[in-house]
Parts: structure tokens; sequence; C-alpha cells
């Protein structure tokens, strides 16, 4: 390492930038904070609200759009009163039926058990039917027109048409209900746009998959930790480095747990009638009792110790991701914080939940772990996840294929994914490689959406700042080859 | 399983609607209800030629016996033909010294000691009674003309009980005179003797009938004419006329709104929806489909919606649309035992008199019968009835309880079977709650209701039901309404009577005298009980009894007695025969049986359909041809079945006896010739041992182990035995292999199924617990999984492991509630005794009234642990109260009353003694039992929460507050929060997926899902992962408090 003591007394820490998160956002994925922590709701509620919520905007938006059309169509607001013939306009959730999604009538009846099949990377097919529904029922929207668009189980839109003959609705237009407003600061007025703060940066970073020992990985997350802590690199990337405010781990820090024991292996008829087996946990087969045999804690301590130093010097945001022991239903709730040692002593050290919204100064960031994209993508036609991580910000929503095939808690009252605010920075973790673009809205709020890339593949952290929206991708792994080799 | 469709209902309804050519149609066909219009009619001209489909007998004004016959022309017009002139009559025999002067006044002794008008004219014919050999000679009857039926019985009465001494000639010495075809049905009569079967075409040729004009109509039908007995053409349900007209065929369902804890009353509670769908028979989707609805309901897509404010109103409109649709078969679930009896009360209650006029008669009151079925085939039942002149009808539920052997017979249980689909169910309390609400909840219930029109016209089309009855109905010549009001004997009836009337026979009137004699049945070869590794071959003789009856010529016509042997000097194998059970028949050439020829044009129709169907490539002649060698062979079968029916209309055990001995001498015969022939001291490879013999068939193991070899060889010893040993036509075949084979006991076998060496066929297993209702799922998928573990894996291992897992899990409280329940009917409303079923109901009732059970219902239980001494009766349980509870099961009941003895069976041929180790062994050892929340102990105890590493009970001395485990877990918190997380995201799964199939079922993301369909897989399992969830989320809660 380069840096010497007097360049270290130079460059100092810019401190975090205040907080200007309205509490109602900062908390809004807790559970408990908005609704009672309770399942005995079923899920219709969750859509209820969310119809509700987005039906209004969307209707704004609607007649705006369609005021002047020559057709002059009339909004019609309940589906079912819609007149064959009739140019009109219809606001409701959509939902697609797709022979390919799971079924788990199916898996039972196949094997008596209802673990879900693996993973397909696509549902999509030609015998997916379209329909919209509200609280009266729902109708089938058929047309040419739906071929172009990214659909989703789950969003509220309004669609302009008309209902033909055989009781189909032929839509010729979609209209959205768009992206919502910027929050506005919880500390009034921000002054810090010009204060020049201009230099500071947030860094991001996904999938650190911390597993068993291992030499190569364990090496990259060191000199990841390294270089953040600006303790490697020349002059330059210490000077960058220390402009380095805050640190948001988005998902996946830790490795999925894996059973590899042979023995363990599952067959699949020797699963017992009606029982529910998850993903990952697979059963011994003559063994009556569970066995802690796969546990190891090295993955615990090692992330507590890169977590206890990185909080020294940073703010430190842990968002939990589908491979963190945080259950699995969405929203994820923070990791127990006194599980991460020393770290836990931190303030500058925050669990939170996925998907979260962090404030950091005036510039509002929301993520997740990329589970809603993920999910949300198997269902579309497109390839380009840039797009449809865009095309959520217009929904308003971030995660609207849950409840239907995202696993998520039934909220009574709520609808935490509907996006209220829209952020100034929207990131998604784990994705397959890093991509990122800035979505200007009419009125010229900016929103940089970023697609971070699991760490582990590509050794990538990337750095925005907050004030310009100004992005940089930095590799850990420029020595990698050689290192490999050791 | 086509998946896709499990989806929305309405989806489909759409799915009509756009499929529907007529495009620009009103919506739900409300422009289509009447027919086309009839064309007009010139008597002198035209022909008119239909298809009947019911026939009944009516007085006319001058107190003549006429007949309807209801019917339908080819192009969709509905006809009713009034028949005259055809009068009853019966025969008694001619006693010694009654000359041809002594008709006429004998004529008026009847006359004058019955019933002035009841006899119209007699005379002497020439004719043969059917029972007996008596020699070749006719001799003489007297044929008794009636006026009316109602005197066939008075007369016939009179002549049994010897009061028609008329010139001392009848009754010698005070003895009964037996009279001939004196108790057959007078529209029966009237069929076999003008050639009529069940659902074939009539001909009314020109000239020969006169057209009803409006004026002096009786009915809804468009043509109506009148023609003498004598007059028309029938033609034989061959070629052309083996067609079906355009039936139209109306499907519904009623929904009443109850109030809670009682099951609807049609004196109070209101019938609230009627839905219909009306389909032309032939055409797979309806082109009718509408729903009546008391108050307003929104808009169905692809339905006709008919809302009325006024319940009497609704029900008059169902009345005049029934009328103007005029629909030729009426099909529903339980619309015989609920529906139609409802509506009819009701209608009474509302005094809506207009309504019950559903038939096709003008001012023809429909009124609803108690029926009582009994038949040996299929059991005893207590229905009702509700007559509609000229309308058939089809009851999918009665279909299904007569012809299917299932767990369940709710709507449900049946669509999961046949159509692989969960229906939605919404329970009674909920309907009426849906009713109270907006018109779009009751647009809910409409689609519901929509569902359950539409879900009989799919089963009936998917098995067939309709076009497999018109075939029964046209080969064994009965009306299609027999089939399922009447037993299996009357089809025999009607063909022995159109047999015998071809041949100059007569038939006795015997009274049946319902004696306990029984005659020995089939036995068995004893079964040597195993389970075979090597190819089991099995032999079957084909149409067993019916070959034989044919082989030996074993008829009513046939059987001899020892006099007649001795007055006409008959030589014994020459001229006749005894049977194994010393009977003695003629042999063919001296007279060939009634019975082997009714058989023979049976079997040979049978082949010719079964040729015609390989040829067929049209979907629907197959059904039909299908259908047809099916009712073929059923028929041929029932004729054994109605001579050994002691209480039936012509027992004769001398025949049936003597089939089943001859049956029984068969099969020990194949027996010994099959090991002798293939055998090593004949030369052969191996000593080939049969290892069991069924009625018709034999298991051999001839000791190869291939079942190439194995088939070979049955296709030799089949032609061998058949060449060597026996009359034709009995043959015997050979049918298959099992392969490998577990042989239980008696009737009681499993096996891998192969008729071609290259895929087995199915996997078969005979009189093995899969289907008994009183028994829980469980045991059937454990039963189901054994087989196909020995079966098809060939895994005893496997099977072995499966079963103590299962059972590991059983004691562990870890297997689903819906494989432990199990239902029972509520039939009564009080039982003598307690029984478990309906004390639980009794239960219920106090702790709900609304939701619990009623008379009718089933009622699903579970067996929990009790007070020790506790009777069966209190242990039964409603499984949502145990679930919410969290009441221990009594897995030692299902353990021992459920699995034991079916498991054992299995096992014991393959593991002989150890199988004990199966129910008893290490797997048995970790057992948890749940901690109830209610009852008992309950109220007393203190809750305290336990270690979640060493169970050690947690207090403020070794742990933290709220915390997960005791100080001296606290370094394995990490591996126990983990296992947490594990246990709970699996929780988290279950409620997910299970939750959002609902939705998805119920087609709504918008509704609450209402379903309580006790029969679908995930009904418990929902429930359960709701529980589950919420405490594996409260554990996790504790992690947040601890010191890591």
């Amino acid at each position: 390492m380069s840096g010497t003591a007097e360049t270290q007394t130079l460059l100092t820490r810019a401190d975090a930038l205040a907080n200007t998160l309205p509490l109602e956002l900062a908390n809004s994925f807790l559970l408990g904070a908005n609704d009672p922590n309770s399942y005995k709701h079923q899920y219709a509620n969750l859509y209820f609200v969310r119809l509700a919520k987005l039906r209004k905007v969307t209707i704004e938006r609607a007649n705006q759009q369609w005021m002047s059309h020559p057709g002059n169509p009339t909004f019609i607001p309940r589906l079912l009163g819609v007149v064959k013939g009739k140019f009109c306009w219809v606001v409701g959730t959509v939902y697609k039926e797709m022979p390919l999604k799971d079924n788990v009538l199916n898996d039972l009846a196949k094997e008596h058990g209802i673990a879900p099949p693996p993973p397909r990377i696509k549902f999509h097919s030609d015998d997916d039917q379209v329909f919209l529904e509200d609280e009266s029922g729902r109708i089938v929207v058929v047309g040419e027109f739906l071929k172009g668009l990214n659909l989703v189980t789950g969003i509220v839109v309004a669609f302009l048409g008309m209902e033909k003959a055989s009781g189909d609705f032929e839509a010729m237009d979609i209209c959205y209900p768009g992206a919502a407003p910027y929050a506005n600061a919880a500390n009034g007025e921000p002054k810090s746009m010009e204060v020049d703060t201009s230099d500071e940066w947030i860094a991001f970073v996904s999938g650190l998959n911390v597993g068993p020992p291992s030499a190569p990985s364990d090496l990259r997350i060191n000199l990841l930790v390294e270089y953040l802590l600006g303790e490697t690199g020349d002059e330059g990337d210490q000077r960058h480095a220390s402009r380095i405010s805050r640190l948001v781990i988005a998902g996946d820090s830790f490795a999925p747990i894996s059973y590899d024991d042979p023995d363990t292996a599952v067959d699949a008829k020797m699963t017992v009638p009606g029982e529910i087996a998850p993903v990952t946990t697979k059963r011994a087969a003559k063994k009556y009792r569970y066995e802690s045999g796969s546990f190891s804690a090295h993955p615990t301590q090692s992330l507590s110790g890169h977590l206890t130093e990185l909080s020294r010097s940073m703010v430190v945001h842990l968002v939990p991701g589908a491979s963190d022991p945080s259950g699995i239903t969405l929203p994820q709730q923070p990791l127990p914080r006194a599980m991460f040692g020393e770290a836990k002593n931190y303030e500058s050290f925050h669990v939170e939940t996925n998907p979260c919204w962090i404030g950091a100064g005036i510039c509002h960031i929301l993520g997740n772990g990329g589970q809603p994209l993920d999910d949300a993508f198997r269902y579309i036609k497109s390839t380009d996840r840039l797009g449809l991580a865009c095309e959520m910000l217009k929904w308003r929503h971030m995660a609207p294929s849950a409840p239907d095939t995202l696993w998520c808690y039934p909220f009574f009252s709520a609808d935490p994914f509907i996006m209220a605010n829209t952020p100034h920075i929207y990131f998604i973790g784990n994705q397959p490689r890093f991509e990122t673009t800035i979505v200007e809205q009419e009125n010229g709020q900016k929103t940089r959406v970023l697609l971070l890339p699991k760490f582990i593949d590509s050794g990538e952290v990337i750095l925005v700042n907050p004030a310009t929206l100004e992005v940089k991708s930095v590799q850990m792994n420029s020595d990698w080859d050689d290192m490999d080799g050791l | 399983m086509a998946a896709p469709t499990k989806s929305a209902f309405e989806e489909t309804l759409e799915r009509l609607l756009k499929e529907e050519s007529t495009s620009e149609g009103a919506e739900g066909g409300a422009d289509l209800w009447k027919r086309p219009p009839a064309p007009f009619i010139d008597a002198k001209k035209d022909s008119v030629i239909f298809q009947q489909i019911d026939i009944e007998q009516y007085t006319s004004d001058a107190d003549r016996p006429m007949l309807r016959i209801f019917g339908l022309t080819q192009e969709g017009h509905s006809v009713l033909a009034h028949v005259s002139g055809f009068d009853p009559y019966f025969y008694v025999p001619v006693p010694r010294g009654f000359q041809e002067e002594d008709l006429e006044p004998f004529c008026k002794f009847i006359n004058n000691h019955v019933d002035p008008n009841a006899v119209i004219g007699m005379s002497i014919i020439k004719k043969k009674s059917l029972w007996g050999y008596k020699g070749d000679h006719d001799v003489p009857f007297l044929r008794i003309v009636l006026r009316a039926p109602r005197f066939v019985p008075k007369v016939r009465g009179a002549f049994e009980k010897a009061e028609l001494d008329y010139n001392g000639l009848f009754h010698k010495g005070g003895m009964p005179t037996s009279t001939y075809e004196s108790n057959i049905l007078y529209v029966l009569r009237f069929m076999i003797d003008t050639k009529i079967v069940g659902m074939n075409w009539l001909e009314m040729p020109a000239g020969q009938y006169t057209i009803r004009t409006s004026k002096f109509k009786t009915s809804l039908c468009q043509i109506e004419l009148d023609v003498k007995w004598d007059k028309f053409i029938s033609h034989p349900a061959e070629g052309q006329w083996s067609t079906m007209a355009p039936l139209r065929v109306l499907s519904f369902d009623i929904e009443c709104a109850g109030r809670k804890g009682t099951f609807p009353d049609a004196e109070i509670d209101p019938v609230i929806q009627i839905a219909n769908m009306v389909t032309r028979q032939g055409e797979s989707k309806p082109f009718i489909r509408n729903v009546f609805t008391l108050n307003t309901c929104a808009n169905i897509v692809g339905s006709q919606v008919l809302s009325f404010k006024n319940e009497s109103k609704m029900l008059q409109a169902w009345s005049d649309f029934v009328r103007e649709v005029d629909p030729d078969v009426i099909i529903g679930y339980n619309i015989a035992g609920f529906d139609f009896p409802y509506l009819i009360d009701r209608a009474h209650a509302l005094k809506a008199n207009e309504f019950p006029y559903l038939g096709r008669l003008q001012n023809h009151k429909s009124i609803v019968r108690s029926t009582h079925f009994s038949s040996k085939a299929y059991g005893t039942r207590d229905s009702k009835e509700t007559v509609l002149d000229g309308r058939l009808q089809l009851d999918i539920f009665q279909v299904m309880q007569r012809d299917y052997k299932l767990r369940s017979y709710s709507l449900n249980a049946v669509c999961a079977h046949f159509l692989g689909e969960q229906k939605e169910d919404v329970h009674h309390s909920v309907i009426t709650d849906l009713q109270n609400g907006t018109d779009e909840s009751r647009r809910r219930l409409a689609v519901y209701c929509l569902k359950d029109a539409y879900l009989p016209h799919r089963l009936m089309d998917k098995l067939l039901c309709l076009v497999n009855y018109t075939e029964m109905a046209r080969v064994t010549g009965v009306p299609f309404n027999y089939l399922l009001s009447r037993g299996q004997s009357i089809k025999v009836v009607s063909q022995l009577y159109r047999k015998a009337n071809m041949e100059n026979y007569l038939i006795p009137a015997t009274k049946s005298e319902g004696g306990e004699d029984q005659y020995e049945g089939a036995t068995v070869i004893d079964p040597n009980k195993g389970y075979y590794k090597k190819p089991i071959t099995t032999l079957d003789f084909s149409s067993l009894y019916p070959s034989i009856m044919m082989a030996h010529n074993l008829c009513y016509t046939t059987l001899l007695d020892r006099d007649t042997i001795e007055r006409l000097g008959l030589v014994r194998d020459v001229d006749y025969i005894q049977t194994p059970n010393k009977d003695f028949f003629v042999k063919s050439t001296r007279r060939k049986g009634l019975l082997p020829t009714v058989l023979e044009d049976l079997l040979a129709a049978r082949k010719r359909a079964k040729t015609d169907l390989k040829k067929e490539t049209d979907p629907f002649k197959r059904a039909v041809l299908d259908g047809r060698q099916l009712a073929l062979k059923i028929s041929a079968n029932s004729v054994y079945g109605f001579t050994g029916a002691t209480i039936g209309k012509l027992p004769c055990l001398e025949i049936s006896s003597s089939v089943t001995a001859y049956g029984r001498q068969m099969i020990e015969r194949t027996k010994t010739v099959v090991e002798s022939h293939f055998s090593i001291a004949n030369g052969r490879e191996w000593d080939a041992r049969v290892i069991y013999g069924d009625t018709d068939s034999v298991m051999v193991e001839f000791g190869c182990e291939d079942l190439e070899t194995a088939m070979k060889l049955g296709r030799e010893a089949a032609e061998f035995v058949t060449q060597t040993e026996f009359v034709r036509p009995i043959n015997l075949e050979f049918e298959k292999v099992y392969f490998p084979y577990l042989l239980i006991s008696k009737k009681r076998y499993a096996g891998l199924y192969w008729t071609k060496p290259e895929k087995y066929d199915k996997m078969d297993a005979k009189g093995i617990e899969t289907v008994r209702r009183d028994n829980c799922r469980l045991v059937s998928t454990v039963i189901e999984t054994c087989l196909q573990k020995l079966l098809i894996d060939r895994d005893v291992d496997g099977a072995e492991n499966y079963v103590k897992r299962v059972i590991s899990d059983l004691l562990q409280n870890k297997v689903d509630m819906s494989q432990l329940v199990i239902t029972k009917a509520l039939s009564k409303e009080t039982y003598e005794g307690k029984q478990a079923h309906d004390e639980l109901a009794k239960r219920m009732r106090k702790r709900d009234a609304g939701s619990a059970p009623t008379t009718g219902d089933r009622v699903p239980y579970v067996i929990i642990k009790g007070v020790k001494s506790a009777a069966a009766y209190e242990k039964a349980e409603d499984p949502l109260y145990v679930l919410e509870h969290n009441i221990p099961i009594d897995t030692k009941y299902y353990l021992d009353n459920q699995l034991a003895k079916p498991l054992e069976r299995i096992f014991e041929p393959i593991m002989g003694e150890r199988v004990s180790k199966l129910l008893n062994g290490d797997h048995t050892r970790t057992v948890s039992i749940a901690t109830p929340t209610t009852g008992g102990l309950m109220k007393f105890a203190v809750k305290t929460a336990n270690c979640l590493g060493c169970k050690a009970p947690l207090k403020a001395t070794n742990s933290r507050p709220n915390g997960a485990v005791c100080n001296n877990c606290r370094p394995r918190l990490g591996e126990l929060y983990q296992k947490q997380v594990t246990l709970s995201s699996k929780q988290q799964v279950a409620f997910a997926r299970l939750w959002t199939q609902c939705q998805r079922c119920q087609g709504s993301l918008h509704l609450d899902v209402l379903c309580t369909s006790k029969d679908c897989p995930i009904f418990y399992m929902r429930k359960k992962a709701q529980r589950d969830v919420s405490e594996a989320e409260t554990v996790m809660e504790r992690f947040a408090g601890e010191l890591w």
C-alpha cells in the first residue's frame, strides 16, 4: 500500500449527509409499522389497496392522455359497465393467465409434495392471456397492440379500446400511473445542493456471497474492503475512495446455504404425503431427527469482521437478499443486528429491510435485493432487464408480481411496494451484469437506475454521486488471474 | 391433466361466446329459445320420421288404452304421436275339454265374475311354454284380450286364486291356474309387439296418420298426430337409423338462501338463482346460457342475466323458459333429489300456481313422488322422482352413484376425478351473505351457479352418459327412463320376451318367492400367496358364463326332468346331458335353447360393433359404437345373473348353478392340463404352476424369467387347452402377464399388467384399499405409493423405507390434515346409539350453528387423542377446529385402525414374519404431540417458552427476556437461527403458494377466497400454512432480543 501518514491526514472522510428521508418512507417495509404482523388475511386486500391507491392517478393521467382523442372515448368507472362496441377506456389490475406458470395443485397431484419445480428462466408463452380486473370482475384484453407491451400481473393500468362482439376488449392504447413525484425532504428545504458536497460518493455492491472459507473469494472481498477504506491503490484511488461516505450492500451477502452431502439428496418420490418442502431444504432419507452438521459459523464471522471495519469509517447499509437468512417473503426483515459482532455497536451500521428506502442527504435511494425484477422478468417476453426496471417507475410499483408469483407478506391496509415517491437512485441487486441509465420525467425529475452486478461474479463496486447522479464502476479484480493462481 | 383450464370459469364462458359462429347473436343465446318453426305437413303426402324418446300410456275419453310417443325429428321439431288400438292381453293354458264354443260363454263368465267390461275377446292359439322341455309339440293357449291394462291384474288374480271354475274345467282340485305373460308392463308389451326399442326411429308413413290441429292439441309439441298401433314402421337401430336426433339438453342448477344452521326449507327459504345451459346433442358447447336471479346482478360476459324483484315472478319466468326452450333431456346434479322437488315445493309455498307445468302436456301438473329403488346390483336407495311428461331426465348424480365407485360423490370430488379440476365450493351459509350483498356479490354467486349448471353437462360429455345409455336402451329394448329407475332384470325380460315371441314361446308369470336359496358361487383355486418376481401369465375364459350357456345349451326351454326323460325315452349324452350340478338339459340337436340364441345374437352384434369401431373414424360415431359394444357385453353377462336372481322375474337355479359348476370344473381342469402339459416330465424346461384361479381366469407361473417367453407359452397354453378340452364357443385366451405380481389373498392382488413385452399397460390392483370411503386418504396414498414402488420400481427396500417414513411422520404430526380426514354422511336427523359423526355434528352446532353440518351433508372428521377412557365417538373432531386449536391427533388410531391391516396384508407375502417390524421399529420412537390451546388442563397451564436448542424451559435466570435460547445454548445461536429461518421460509412459501393458487382458481384477485371445498387437496393445507407461518414468525422474533 502506498498511502503515507501525510496523505492520510489530508484525506479526511466526508461526513455522511444529513438524512432528509421522511419517516413514513424510512419505515415503510418494517412489518408491524404499517400492519399488524399477521397471516390471518388473504392477498385480496393487497390488490384492493393497490388498485384503490393507483386508480386515481391513473385516471388523471389517462384523462389528459385521451382527452382530445378523436374517437371521443368515455371513461367507464366499473369494468363490467363496458358496453359492446362503444369506444371507451377503463382502469384495472392486470392479470396474466399463463399456462406455464407454476401450479401447486399440479405439483400436489404429481407427488404429494409442494416443493416448487426448478425455476424456469421464462414462463412466457404464446398462449398467455391478459385480463383486466377490478372489484366488479374481469375482462379479457386482446389486440395486436398488447404485443409490444411488457405486462406483468399486478400492475394497474388504463386501457383505451372497445368491447368486441365476442366480449373481448380490444385495446388500442395504454396509460400507466406514471412516476410519482420526489418525496418532500423531511428537514425543510435542502440547502446542501448549493454547498460543495458534489464530490460525495455512495458505493453500491451486491452478491458478496460470503460462504465457506475459500482463498480467492475471501481475498477479493478483502480487496474491496481495503479499497473502500482507501488502503489500496495509488493516491488517486485513495483520494477517490476517501469521498465514499456510504456503502449499500444490496443483498446476497451470504452464499446460499448448501447441503451437498450426497446422503441427503432427496428422492422426489420419498416426499411424504402432504409435506410442504421448501426450495432449499432437503431431508435425509433415513434420519429421523434434525442434523446440525451442515452449519458453519465462518460466513457470519467473516462478514461481521468486514462490516466492523467498514462501519468505523463510513455509513453501511446491509440489505438482505434471497440467499440471506431472513425469511423468504418480501419485504424481507432486517437481519438481526446482534449477529454481526462488533459492527452492531456502530451507529453507522444499518440493517435494512428489503426493499428499503435510504436517505442520503437530499438524495433518496430506493432499492431491493433483486427478487422483484427477477420474478417479473420471467413473465415477460422481453429480455431487457434495465428496460423492465425503468418500467417499474412508470408503473409506480416496484414489485407488481407480488403476491401472485413473488412471495410476499399478506398486507391488509397498505401496499408498501407502491412507489408513492420516486427515488433519486433506484438500485436493484444481484443482476447478471451492471447496467445503468437515467430516467427523466416530463417535469425534469431524474432517477438514476442501477442494476448491480453480483460481486462474486464480476468483482465490481458501483459508485454514484448523489448530487450529480454520476456513476463509476470500479473493478476489484485487476490482478485477479494472478491471485487465482495462488 | 389440462392445466390451463383450471383457471377462471368466466374465461370459459367467454371462450364459448367467442366460438359461437353466429357472432352477432344476443348475449347468452337469448334469441335462440324457440325451436325452429315446424313446416307444414301434408298427412297424405309426407311421412313423419322421428326418434322416439319416451312412451307412456293413458286412457282415452272412451276409456280405451292409448299411448303417447314423444320424439324429435332430424330437423329438431318435437313430435307427439297418439297411438290407439293396442289392447292388453295374456295367456292361460287351454284346459282339457275346453272347446272353441266355450270362448264366448267363458268371456261372459269372466266379465260377470270380475268386471262387466274386462274381457273384450278371446282366442285359442298354439304355443309352447318357455319353461322346460316337454317335447316338440305346440299346445293350445287361451289368449285373453282385455279392455284396459288395469284389468290385467284383476283377471290374472282371479285365475291365480282359482275363482274361475268355468264348467269345472280350470281349477282341477281347487288348484290355481297359472297364467302366461300377464306380468309385463303395458308399455313394454306394446314396444315388444311393435318391435320398438328404446330411443329408436319411427316412421309414420304418408296416409296412415292424421295431424292434430292446434285446437285438438294436448301438448306443447310442434307436431301432434294420431296413428293406429299397427300402422307405423319401427326402424331397428342399425345403419342409417343408428343416429341421434339433435336433442335439446337442458342442464340447470338452483341456489337457495338458507338460514344459518339449517338445511334450506322450501316453506321458508327462497330460491335466489337458477342457472341454465342448453346444448344440442352432438354439439359440445351450449347455445343458451343464462341465469335467473332474484334481485339485481351485474353483467356476466357470455351469459344472459334475467333479474327479478319478486321470487314468484322469477320461478314463473323460469317455468316459461323451460316450456319455450322445450328441452328433450334435462340434466343436472342431484336434480331429482333436490332441485326439482325444491322448486315445486317452493312454488307451492309462494302460491305460484302456474309454475309446476314443466312437462310437454298442456295443463298437466308436474308432481314429485318418492321412490324406493332396490336392486341387487345397485343397492337400495330412496329418492324422489318428478315426472315431466315427454322429457327425459338424466341426473348425473344418480349416474355416478350407479356406474362408478368413488370416495365421494360431491360435485367437487366427481369433477376432480373425471375432469381433473378443482371446483370452487362456497358454504351455504356464505350464499345468503352474497345474496344480501350488492349486485357484484350476487354476480359472484351467479358465476358459481352457472358453473354448477355447466359441469353436469361436461361430465355427461366426457363420460358419454347420454350416448351409452341410448345404446343400452336400444340393445336391450327398454325405454331410456327405465335405465336409471329400474334394475338389471327388466333389460333381460325385454330381450327374453322379444326372442320368445319370435320363437313361439310363452313366458310363465311366476310369482317371485324371494327364497333364501343360495347356490354355490364361483370357487377359486386357493391362492398361493407371495410376491412373484417371475412373470405370471393370466389365461382368461372370454365371456365365460355366456359361453358355458351356449356350449351346453342351458336354457329354460331345454331344462329336463326325469319324468320327461322317461316319457320320451331320451338317451343320455345323445339327447340330453347332465351338468356337474346334476341337472338335465336337452342337447341342441333336439332343441336349440332360447337363451343361447339370445346370447349368440348379443355376442355376434358385439363382434360387429367392434369390427365397425375399428373402421370408423368419426369420433362421435366411434363413441356410439363403443357404447354399443359395451352395452352388449353387459347385457350378455346379465343373462346369467337373471337366471340366478331368486327375487327376480324368472329365476331358474338349475341354469345358474349349472353354469357356475361348469365354471369351477373348467378352472380345475385347466389347472391340471396346464401343469401336466407344461412340465419337465413332458419335456419342458420348467414345471408350470398354477398359483391362483378366480371365476374366469387362472394365473400360471410357467417358470421362465422373461416376458416374451411367458407370453409365448401363454398363447400356446390357451390354444392347447381350448382345442383339447372344451366345447365351442368356450374359449380360453391369453390376455396378459403380471410381472411382478403380488398375491395377497382370494380376490386381493396387484401386479404390473403387460400385454406386449415393450411397455407395461398399467398397474392393476384388485380388492386393495384404495377407494373405501371409511378410510382416510392416507391409506390409499400409502398403499398406492407402496404398490408403485414394489411393482414399478421393484424396490422392496424403498417401499419399506417409505412406509417407515410415513409412520414416523405420522407419529411426529407431520402428515397433512387432508390425508387424515374421514368423512361420513349425516343421513338422518337422529341416530339410534351414538355415532362419531353425528355426535360431532351436535358439538359443532353448539359452537357455531351457521357452519355446522346439517342433514344431508358429509361430515369430515379426524380422530383426536382423548381422555383414556373416551369412547370412539367422542374422539371425532372437526379438522378445522383441530387445526385452529392445535389438538393432538390420535396417531395410534391411524396406525392401528387405518394403516396396520392394509399394510400387513401387502407386506406379509413379502416380509413374512418380519412384517411387524414395519409397524413398530426404530422409526416409531420419535413422537411429537401438539400442545392444545383449548380444553382440559390447558386452562391451568402457564405457557413458558422453551430453549430452541435444548428445549429447557426459559426462566429469567437462565436466559434473556423473550430470548430464543438458554445461556448454555447461546454459542449455537447462529446455527439455531439458520435452522429457524429455513423453517420459517418453508412456511412462508407454503402460505404464499397455496393462497395465490386459490385466488387463481376463483378467478379474482380483488375478492377474498370463500371456497370451502373440503375435497380439494389444499383446503386443510392452506389453513395449516396460515397457522404454521404465524407460529414460525413468532419464534423468529425471539432472535431479535438475543445476545450474539
